[in-house]
């Protein structure tokens, strides 16, 4: 490892140690259809990594060696042209529509940027004019239905939670589906689920995902694993999420200021009794503030984005703020290296109620007939509850998480010869996050749990995790021509190095209005500290023949300091193949490309993988404080062998193009197996000893994913368009647990989530009663398979029109079927007598064990999550101290349909461990994600 | 080109003197390996501090559930086991499941103190020996009073409840002969009276149980639970930690015992009996009962005595309005001074069982309680050896309440869990230790917890007194060892 971070500084030295004559570049892209100018246009210097964009008005100017020989313009959505520059100093352009986006380059999964047409797999893009369509907040609602093969669903409306991100199935029973995440090519935290030491809030647990900084954003790319995956080595079996920062665009200083205002609102679509909404709900106010600013020569660009975020919230103690700003610095040394470097930062704090599992939880209590049926009170006796019960515990909730996260890269980029570009990245993700719970004595009265007057039951709670990543990248590629064969060889090395200290300060019988646990008559604390490395090399090469096939190979090896010599480097190999048919000259001739435009086919195959967790290979005592002493007890079992789970993925599809490219079908056959599968199973009880997790699982999916996209008219006011993909999960199986017995991975004694051999991962445990005629039990199936949570076939839409380019409407949605989750509401409503009828009269007195199977349902739902209507300004209504005025209006989660009687998103059910797994599907005291409605104001200067 | 190269050069040097700052592999382990701690050479006081802590933690998994099981307590509304209170065991039940494990896991931590800590550990003392024999006792001994039959080792071949008590005995005879702490010894010779008595040996039961009371007259040790640090006692939750749930609710007829245990302070949690003196008197009193009418007057005797030690076992005195009795159903559950309880249909109503639960304070005794009084334990009120055995039985019902202990009295047995049947090569499903046992005597569908209440009339009768029952079933294979 030594050696490779000399080698890079070598490199580093050595490209910026030459120098090279360059020279001018100027021109104009317009589109081919109506001849407007085209913004924020890539136009590269084939051969190096140089590069530009369009301003405003489809300019861009750019130096270019002397020895360079072609021009890259490309756009999304539109044909890439490659031009000789030869002798020329101005190139004006004119970009055709081309919905087949073949030429796209992408980054994820390649080292450096490679056509999509060269790609045996597929990478799923955002560009930043999808993205406008939606309140900037967080990545995972950011990315809610816009991804055609991943579903992204948040756990609870309240402010930082988790969200399950998932889209091949589930290849690990042991790790959170949460895709690694990059930032400017700098891995982040995405601890997606509770940590080691966290705040307990009954269900919703906080999550690193939220408070990603993602201002400024230029694009985002998903790969869900498989052979794209590969070269991310031994963490990234549930794929890659890399998103970019917006680099700045040369030319003059652009402003650009955007605020948002709006109400939140909580939903009442799946409330058991409208009361609650009375009782609870309110509407806030959100209000955004965001300052852009961008520009640069075109040596040096510059971008700088800066947002204040402030959300009451849609009921008491749910209260947000954040500040967040990123700023990019791209500059061009000198002809061989290039400098990037971008900073981010967020600061966000939140309030967070009880909810779920706990007994604390207002909305639960009222949802689930802890108070009575609601839906039976009078006004006067509603008004009572809200005033004499609710309002004193929500005034005295106080329960606030913290979180500061500093994100930097700084790579540079060097290109010493024609053909050969590398690149070293260097970033740190830093998060600090603090979670504090002041429960008083007046609380725990309020909440009845002490009786009036206690004085010495207060408490306080104090849990800090400081996250530090350090991301070092390295990759070089070369491309090289030899008759009708092209290749692009890549090698890279990456190293990770996380540091995550956590520490839970407790303070009990703590003086009332203390905020400190200094002022309690008793302390204790417990910490956790894990420090680790992960490194990887790997190598590819990327072979085309006559432009039209192209082979992909590639080898990675991981290593990870938790596990010691004996484990070793892992190797996880790819390859793959992709043949762009519809160049073929006799395809051609043969078929009229208003029929079929485009066709290309592919297969691969490839691996990647999971590190177990850290350490578990040890076999250790634990030491705990036992009254007042040290206490010895046996830990975990430990296992020598201890090491990553390998999903291997077949795949094959095919990108279809018809009507000229008007529709854009992608089709993908899947199959992926999960050998050396990490299971925390137990051992024979008889052993006595603590779950251990051993490399005894197999695990298989299989499935279809679709995409399509119709460009339904496109003329010359008007223009609609309509996406929307369909994925089916054929198979979701444990296929062997190594003879190991099941085990629960969330949920509850009566009715849990468990891993057994031939049962889906999570899938649903509990009595499945079955009921005579006259109502009564007739028998049950004890530990019955109730149905897995995983859906079967899920996917998203999404349709844009627009009209003269000034009226933009945008709706976004996404649906799932064939999953089952527990509505644990109702149980709970069914121990207050408020049952609804699944339970036959004559078996309300049966051991709910047995008949737990009632209360799992169908969860399937299409949801609307996003409506975005926006207006250009025309010229006349705005001052010429503005380049763009637009006004927009944007209705976030506005219709819900749904199979079951509670919200099927949401779940009281997190991982059990921090970055476990977690498959959700326990509806249960947690508030759904609320309505908003914005109206926003966007000013370009 | 040449000055690139001195640049280079250069900068290749700093790199290489500079690489040892940037060292990435650096590592932090944050667990203790069974290295580190047994390299310490003092591990042994530690481990014994652990199995203190571990015996708090299996009582944590067993407690609850036994009592739920039994009649002495209802589970009104919880995810506490709901089939156990029909009762129902089935073997895929976890907590069948989570008692089997964690009382093989008081075993080998015992047995791994005394084979791998003690040999690591020079200053190991014969009392901490003896602590780790009666912990593995201890292990057997449940083993023996909770299961049809068990594995006796990992993987190991289920083995009969005399079988367990075998090697309990042993363990226990092991932890008496070399221990010096006399206190400590009391104990020992109250689990060896335990264990015979399970077995029906009469003299040896005797013999220890004598042994123990004239050691140790007031003796009782407790488990102990650690409200700040964990494990905080999870019978003290259910009956009254979790605030607004109304959990665990009582037999009518013990309402006056209960809660036992509550919270001390914030962080304070109260302690479990594990062994106390009460019971040698219990044993000898049994084991005269069942020498037949002889032994009546005897017998009579050994109960005044037990109840001697409890008229000075401690009780506290703390608000209890928490704790509501009819929350969750206004009205169902006696709760007020006035009320009078029947044990039975048809029995005489007594006065002063249920404690004024909304009073500012209650009174309960925390080691040992009864409604009996010493002096009415006389021959003109229990002059037959049945009346004396449900007396008895009734006695121990109260002084054991929420110690766990009613379960076995009753002859319920868990089977071993589905887990062991399909990991275990020596265990097939269907074998006898995989059926759990229900004696036919005990009523369905939660029978034993089933009451009448008239609110107005302030009267509760309880459906079926269990002691009459045990009674009338004496000559069962499944209970009162020292008849069968």
């Amino acid at each position: 490892m030594k050696k490779l971070v000399q080698s890079l500084f070598v490199l580093l030295l050595i490209a910026s140690s030459v120098l090279a004559q360059d020279r001018r570049i100027t021109g104009k892209v317009t589109a081919a259809e109506d001849g407007l100018p085209l913004p924020g246009v890539s136009v590269k210097v084939i051969g190096t990594n140089q590069g530009t964009q369009t301003d405003a008005n489809g300019n861009f100017a750019i130096s270019v060696p002397a020895n360079a020989k072609s021009l890259e313009i490309s756009y999304i959505g539109f044909a890439s042209q490659t031009l000789q520059i030869g002798t020329r100093s101005v190139f004006n352009v004119a970009l055709a529509n081309d919905a087949k986006q073949l030429s796209e380059v992408v980054v994820t999964g390649q080292g450096i940027g490679i056509e999509k047409k060269r790609l045996s797999t597929t990478v799923d893009k955002i560009t930043s004019e999808e993205i406008a369509s939606t309140p900037i907040v967080q990545l995972d609602q950011l990315l809610q239905a816009k991804l055609p093969s991943a579903q992204i669903r948040l756990g609870s409306g309240q402010p930082g939670t988790t969200s399950l991100i998932r889209s091949r199935g589930l290849v690990s029973a042991n790790s959170s589906p949460t895709p690694v995440i990059y930032v400017d090519g700098v891995r982040v935290d995405n601890l997606n689920t509770q940590a080691n030491l966290s705040y307990d809030s009954g269900g919703a647990q906080s999550s690193s995902i939220p408070d990603i900084p993602i201002e400024n954003i230029e694009s985002i790319e998903f790969i869900k694993g498989g052979a794209a995956t590969t070269l991310y080595g031994a963490d990234a079996a549930n794929g890659v999420i890399q998103i970019f920062t917006k680099k700045g665009v040369a030319g003059k200083p652009e402003i650009n200021f955007e605020l948002q205002l709006g109400a939140v609102s909580g939903t009442k679509d799946y409330l058991k009794y409208n009361e609650t909404a009375d009782i609870l709900f309110k509407t806030g106010l959100s209000q955004s503030y965001r300052l852009g600013l961008s520009g640069g020569s075109d040596k040096t660009t510059y971008s700088f984005s800066g947002n204040i975020y402030q959300n009451d919230g849609f009921r008491p103690n749910n209260a947000q703020k954040r500040y967040n700003f990123r700023t990019n610095l791209s500059s061009k040394l000198n002809d061989i290296v290039a400098y990037s470097g971008s900073f981010g930062f967020s600061a966000n704090q939140f309030g967070r109620d009880d909810n779920a599992n706990s007994s604390a939880g207002s909305f639960g209590n009222l949802e689930t007939g802890a108070y009575g049926d609601l839906s039976e009170f009078t006004s006067f006796q509603i008004d009572s509850l809200k005033n004499r019960v609710i309002s004193p515990i929500q005034r005295n909730v106080n329960n606030l998480e913290t979180v500061r996260r500093f994100q930097t890269s700084q790579s540079f980029t060097i290109t010493p010869m024609k053909d050969l570009t590398s690149k070293f990245t260097f970033g740190i993700d830093s998060r600090n996050s603090e979670q504090k719970q002041i429960a008083t004595n007046a609380y725990l009265i309020a909440l009845e749990f002490e009786a009036p007057g206690t004085v010495d039951q207060g408490y306080i709670d104090v849990y800090n995790r400081s996250f530090l990543g350090l991301t070092g990248d390295f990759n070089t590629q070369y491309k090289a021509e030899l008759n009708d064969f092209s290749f692009i060889s890549t090698v890279g090395a990456q190293v990770f190095r996380n540091i995550d200290k956590q520490n839970a300060l407790h303070g009990t019988n703590v003086t009332e209005g203390s905020r400190s646990i200094n002022n309690s008559a008793s302390t204790t604390s417990e910490d956790y500290e894990q420090v680790l490395v992960n490194y990887g090399f790997y190598a590819a090469e990327n072979i085309g023949y006559k432009n039209k096939l192209f082979a992909e190979f590639g080898l990675r090896f991981d290593g990870n300091s938790a596990f010691g010599k004996d484990v070793g480097l892992q190797s996880f190999p790819k390859v793959g193949l992709s043949y762009n048919i519809s160049d073929e000259s006799f395809f051609v001739n043969a078929i009229p490309s208003k029929v079929i435009s485009q066709l290309k086919l592919r297969a691969n195959y490839g691996q990647a993988g999971q590190f177990p967790t850290a350490f578990a290979n040890d076999r250790t005592l634990t030491s705990n404080p036992f009254l007042g002493v040290p206490a010895y007890n046996l830990g975990q079992a430990g296992d020598p062998n201890l090491r990553p789970e390998t999903t291997s993925t077949y795949e094959a599809g095919l990108d279809l193009g018809l009507l000229n490219g008007k529709m854009n079908i992608s089709g993908t056959y899947y199959q992926t197996k999960t050998e050396d599968a990490l299971f925390l199973a137990p051992f024979t009880p008889s052993y006595g000893l603590s779950n251990q997790l051993r490399n005894i699982g197999e695990i298989s999916n299989k499935g279809w994913e679709f995409a399509a996209s119709y460009h339904i008219l496109s003329k010359k006011d008007f223009d609609l368009s309509f996406n929307a993909s369909y994925n089916l999960l054929t198979e979701s199986l444990v296929t062997s647990s190594g003879g190991a017995p099941e085990f629960s991975i969330g949920g509850f004694t009566f009715l849990g989530s468990f891993v057994k051999e031939g049962r889906a991962i999570g899938y649903l445990r509990g009595s499945k009663p079955t009921f005579a005629s006259d109502g009564t039990l007739e028998s049950f199936e004890a530990n019955a398979d109730l149905g897995s949570p995983i859906p079967k076939h899920f996917g998203s839409m999404g349709l844009n029109f627009s009209y003269k380019n000034k009226l933009n409407l945008s709706i976004t949605g996404d649906y799932q079927m064939g999953a089952y989750g527990v509505n644990v509401d109702e149980v709970l409503r069914y121990f207050n007598g408020l049952q609804d009828d699944r339970i036959p009269e004559a078996s309300l007195e049966e051991s709910f064990f047995d008949i737990a199977g009632v209360w799992v349902e169908k969860t399937d739902y299409l949801k609307i999550r996003n409506i975005s209507l926006s207006y250009n300004l025309p010229k006349q209504f705005t001052s010429n101290a503005f380049k763009n005025v637009e006004i927009g209006v944007i209705v976030l989660n506005p219709l819900n349909f749904y199979s079951s009687t509670f919200d099927p998103e949401i779940t009281g059910s997190g991982a059990n461990k921090q970055g476990g797994v977690s498959v959700g599907g326990f509806g249960f005291g947690t508030e759904s994600l609320p309505r908003q409605f914005i109206g926003s104001l966007r000013v370009k200067f | 080109m040449k000055s690139n190269i001195y640049k280079i050069f250069a900068a290749s040097l700093l790199i290489f003197s500079s690489c040892s700052l940037l060292d990435p592999t650096e590592v932090v382990n944050p667990n203790l390996t069974e290295d580190n701690i047994l390299g310490t050479g003092s591990a042994m006081t530690p481990w014994i501090n652990g199995m203190e802590r571990q015996l708090a933690l299996t009582y944590n998994e067993l407690i609850v559930v036994n009592e739920i099981a039994s009649d002495n307590y209802a589970n009104t509304e919880t995810y506490y086991n709901q089939s156990f209170d029909t009762p129902v065991f089935n073997n895929t039940d976890e907590n069948v499941n989570d008692v089997l494990q964690t009382i093989s896991r008081l075993r080998e931590s015992a047995i791994y103190g005394l084979e791998v800590v003690k040999p690591s550990d020079e200053s190991t003392t014969p009392d901490q020996e003896a602590e780790l024999y009666f912990y593995k006792g201890l292990s057997h001994l449940l083993l023996a009073e909770l299961f049809v039959s068990a594995p006796a080792e990992p993987d190991g071949a289920p083995v009969t409840a005399a079988e367990q008590i075998g090697m309990a005995v042993e363990a226990f005879k092991s932890a008496l002969d070399i221990s010096t702490n006399a206190d400590n010894k009391v104990g020992y010779n109250i689990a060896l009276a335990r264990a015979y008595y399970r077995i029906g040996d009469k003299p040896n039961a005797r013999t220890y149980a004598n042994a123990a009371i004239s050691q140790g007259a007031n003796y009782v040790r407790f488990i102990k639970y650690d409200g700040l640090n964990l494990p905080a006692n999870e019978m003290q939750v259910a009956l009254v930690d979790r605030g607004s749930f109304d959990d665990l609710q009582p037999l009518p007829r013990l309402d006056f015992l209960d809660p036992k245990y509550y919270a001390i302070t914030a962080t304070d949690n109260s302690n479990v009996p594990l062994l106390k003196i009460e019971e040698a008197h219990l044993i000898l009193a049994e084991a005269n009962l069942s020498d037949g009418i002889t032994g009546l007057p005897l017998a009579l005797i050994n109960i005044q005595n037990a109840l001697g030690v409890v008229s000075n076992r401690p009780k506290s005195t703390f608000n209890d309005q928490v704790d509501g009795r009819t929350q969750d159903d206004p009205g169902s559950r006696p709760n007020e001074a006035g009320v009078t309880v029947a044990a039975g249909p048809g029995e005489m109503r007594i006065p002063g069982l249920v404690l004024e639960r909304q009073a500012s304070t209650v009174t309960v005794p925390t080691v040992s309680g009864s409604s009996i009084s010493s002096a009415n334990v006389t021959l003109v009120n229990y002059p037959s050896v049945d009346a004396a055995l449900e007396l008895l039985y009734l006695v121990r019902q109260e002084i054991f309440i929420a110690e766990g202990r009613r379960f076995t009295d009753l002859g319920l047995r868990y089977p071993v869990s589905y887990n062991e049947i399909v990991s275990n090569p020596n265990i097939n499903e269907g074998d006898p230790a995989t059926v759990g046992q229900i004696p036919s005597f005990i009523p369905k569908a939660k029978g034993m917890d089933s009451f009448t209440y008239d609110k107005d009339e302030g009267t509760a009768v309880i459906t079926t007194n269990m002691n009459k029952v045990l009674v009338a079933n004496k000559n069962d294979a499944s209970i009162m060892p020292f008849i069968n």
